[in-house]
C-alpha cells in the first residue's frame, strides 16, 4: 500500500480525527460552560497519546469560527522554550486566547514569565500530563472503546482486520492512541509490527 | 564512519574510511559494561549473601536474575567490538564524490593490512526511507530499506585486496529516488561494508552518500 | 471540482519531467470580501511522518481582480527535484493550489514530476541487508 493511500497516514489522521465530546458522553456546550465558569484559564490533562493535541486542534477551530484571536504554541522535548517571536506575540494579550501545548516543557523561570505575560489574556488553555497551576477543564482518559471508534472512523474497510490486534497494542502502549494508530499504519503498509 | 556528506554534485573524489568509529564504539561499550556491571554487583552480592545466611531475599534475588544476564550480554558485546578493532580496515573512494542518476561513478576499494584474514568482504548499496512523526512531547522515527544491491561480494581475499567497479544507476528506472531531505522526511543512501574474519562475527560499517537527480541544468 | 475555482493544464497534461514548463489556465469567482488570489506551486508529503510542505513558486493577483469571474494563464518552470514518489512510509506529491485570501478558500490539483513522467514507486524490501541482531542492538 502506498504511503499516501494508507488510511492511517498521519496527515489524514490529523485532518479527519476530530475530538468528539459525545464519545465520552459530554458535549461542547458543557465544556464551554465549564471553560467560562473557570474564568477561561484552565489546564487540559491526560497521558501520552490521550488526545490532548487533537482536542486543541478542534478547540482552536471552534474559537476561530467565532472570530476569536487564537495564539497556538507547541513545545516538546526538542523545543522546550518559546521563541522571541512567540514571546512578542504575547504582548498585549487582552484580546487573545492562548493555547499552549506542552506546558511541562517550560523551565521554572520561563513558566513564571509565561503566566505573568498571559495574566490579562482573554483566555488561556495549557496541556499537561498531570495537574498544574490552573484548574482542570478536562482530564482525558480514553479507554479502548475510544480507540475502537477512532479506528472505525478512520478505516471502516480495514476494521475487521485490525480489531484483533487492538487489545494487545492498547496494553503494550499503556493506552496511547497515537502509538496504536501508528501500529495500524504499519500493518496496512505490510511492515512487520504485529504483536 | 558517518562522514559529512559531500555537497551536491561534488566532482572531487570522496574517500571513505572507518576512522575512529570502531574504537569509539568499543570504548563506549566498555564504559557502559563497567557502569552496568558495577551496579549489578551489589544486588548479586546481597542476594547470594542472603541465601547463605538462610534468610533469602526474594525481591533482590529476582532483580539479580532478571537484570544480571544483561550484564553478561554487555560483556559479550564489548568483546564483539574488540574483535571489530582487529578486522582489517578498508578505504573506499568514489569518483566523482557524489553519484548522479544516469552518470557512471567509479568506486575504488582497498583493504589495508592483512586482507587474507578476511573470509568475506561485501559492499552493498542501500536506499532508505526515513520518516519522523512529531506529536505531543514525542518524536518517533522509522527507517525502511527500499533498495539493496550487492556491489561486490568477495570470498577469497588472498587473491584480491583491492579493486574498482562502476556504479551506474539508470535515470529512467522508475524505482530510484535520489537523496532528498525535508524537515521530517528523508530519502537516504548508504554504502554498507561488511567484513568477516573466520570464527568471528561480521562487522558492518555504514557510510551515507549522496545520489543526485538527473541534471537538467535548472 | 470547486465551483469557485478551476485549474486546467494545457493539453490536459498531468505528467511532467524536471525542468519542463507547467502551464495552463485558472479561473475563479470570489465574493467581494476576497483581497487577492494566490496560485502556489508546491510539493507535500504524506505517510507515517509529520507532513512537510515546500512552496516552490507562487503568483498573486491583487484585489482589483476579485468580485467577479476571472481567468488567467500561468506558467512555471519545474525544478530538478524532488521527484514524485511513493514508498511505504513517505509519498511526495506535486500540486498547484489556488487560494482566495483572506478567507483561505482553496482548490488543489495534483500532478507528477519525474524523469519518466510517472510517479516513482519505492519497493517494499523485507529482510534487506541482514544486519546481525547484535549490530542492531548497538545501532
Amino acid at each position: 500500500m502506498k504511503a499516501c493511500d494508507n488510511p492511517f497516514a498521519t496527515d489524514r489522521v490529523e485532518r479527519l480525527l476530530r475530538y468528539k465530546p459525545d464519545w465520552i458522553e459530554t458535549d461542547w456546550a458543557s465544556i464551554e460552560d465549564r471553560w467560562s465558569k473557570l474564568n477561561r484559564r484552565v489546564t487540559l490533562t491526560g497521558r501520552h497519546g490521550s488526545g490532548k493535541t487533537t482536542f486543541l486542534d478542534t478547540w482552536q477551530e471552534r474559537l476561530t469560527s467565532k472570530h476569536q484571536h487564537v495564539i497556538r504554541i507547541f513545545l516538546n522535548r526538542e523545543t522546550r522554550s518559546l521563541t522571541s517571536h512567540q514571546w512578542e506575540a504575547l504582548n498585549n494579550p487582552a484580546d487573545k486566547i492562548i493555547l499552549l501545548d506542552g506546558e511541562e516543557q517550560l523551565d521554572w523561570s520561563d513558566r513564571r514569565k509565561f503566566y505573568r505575560e498571559t495574566r490579562t489574556a482573554a483566555g488561556l488553555l495549557v496541556t499537561r500530563h498531570k495537574k498544574g497551576k490552573l484548574p482542570t477543564l478536562l482530564h482525558l482518559e480514553p479507554d479502548i472503546n475510544i480507540l475502537d471508534l477512532c479506528v472505525q472512523h478512520l478505516a471502516p474497510a480495514h476494521y475487521s482486520r485490525l480489531a484483533p490486534y487492538l487489545p494487545t497494542w492498547w496494553r503494550q502502549s499503556s493506552g496511547n492512541i497515537r502509538q496504536v494508530l501508528l501500529n495500524c499504519y504499519d500493518i496496512l503498509a505490510d511492515t512487520p509490527s504485529e504483536p | 564512519m558517518k562522514k559529512k556528506e559531500h555537497s551536491k554534485r561534488d566532482q572531487n573524489p570522496q574517500t571513505i574510511k572507518p576512522g575512529g568509529k570502531r574504537l569509539g564504539k568499543f570504548f563506549a561499550m566498555v564504559a557502559f559494561s563497567l557502569v552496568w556491571n558495577g551496579i549489578m554487583v551489589f544486588p548479586i552480592y546481597f542476594s547470594i549473601k542472603s541465601w547463605q545466611d538462610g534468610t533469602p531475599d526474594v525481591f533482590i534475588s529476582f532483580m539479580a536474575i532478571l537484570l544480571g544476564p544483561a550484564g553478561l550480554l554487555m560483556i559479550g558485546l564489548m568483546f564483539l567490538r574488540l574483535f571489530a578493532l582487529f578486522n582489517p580496515r578498508h578505504t573506499l573512494t568514489l569518483t566523482p564524490g557524489t553519484i548522479t542518476l544516469g552518470e557512471p561513478t567509479n568506486l575504488n576499494w582497498q583493504i589495508n593490512g592483512k586482507a587474507h584474514r578476511l573470509s568475506r568482504f561485501t559492499i552493498y548499496l542501500v536506499g532508505l526511507e526515513e520518516a519522523e512523526f512529531e506529536r505531543g512531547t514525542d518524536t518517533v522515527s522509522v527507517t525502511k530499506v527500499f533498495f539493496e544491491k550487492v556491489l561486490i561480494d568477495i570470498q577469497d581475499l588472498k587473491k584480491e585486496s583491492t579493486g574498482s567497479l562502476e556504479i551506474d544507476l539508470p535515470a529512467n528506472s522508475g524505482k530510484l529516488m535520489p537523496s532528498w531531505e525535508s524537515t521530517h522526511n528523508r530519502i537516504k543512501w548508504a554504502l554498507y561494508v561488511r567484513s568477516k574474519m573466520s570464527r568471528c562475527p561480521s562487522v558492518t560499517d555504514k557510510y551515507f552518500i549522496t545520489i543526485n537527480p538527473v541534471a537538467t541544468g535548472i | 471540482m470547486s465551483e469557485t475555482f478551476t485549474i486546467h493544464f494545457d493539453e490536459g497534461k498531468t505528467e511532467f519531467r524536471p525542468g519542463e514548463t507547467i502551464s495552463g489556465t485558472i479561473t475563479w469567482y470570489t465574493p467581494p470580501s476576497a483581497e487577492s488570489i494566490v496560485l502556489r506551486l508546491y510539493w507535500f508529503t504524506s505517510g507515517r511522518g509529520t507532513q512537510d510542505i515546500g512552496v516552490v513558486q507562487k503568483r498573486t493577483w491583487p484585489a482589483s481582480f476579485t468580485g467577479s469571474a476571472g481567468c488567467e494563464r500561468f506558467a512555471f518552470v519545474l525544478p530538478d527535484e524532488p521527484y514524485s514518489f511513493s514508498g511505504t512510509y513517505i509519498s511526495l506529491t506535486w500540486a498547484l493550489k489556488i487560494i482566495a485570501l483572506p478567507n483561505e478558500e482553496s482548490f488543489k490539483k495534483d500532478f507528477v514530476v519525474s524523469p519518466t513522467g510517472k510517479e516513482i514507486g519505492l519497493d517494499n524490501i523485507r529482510n534487506a541487508v541482514n544486519v546481525s541482531w547484535y549490530q542492531k542492538i548497538w545501532e
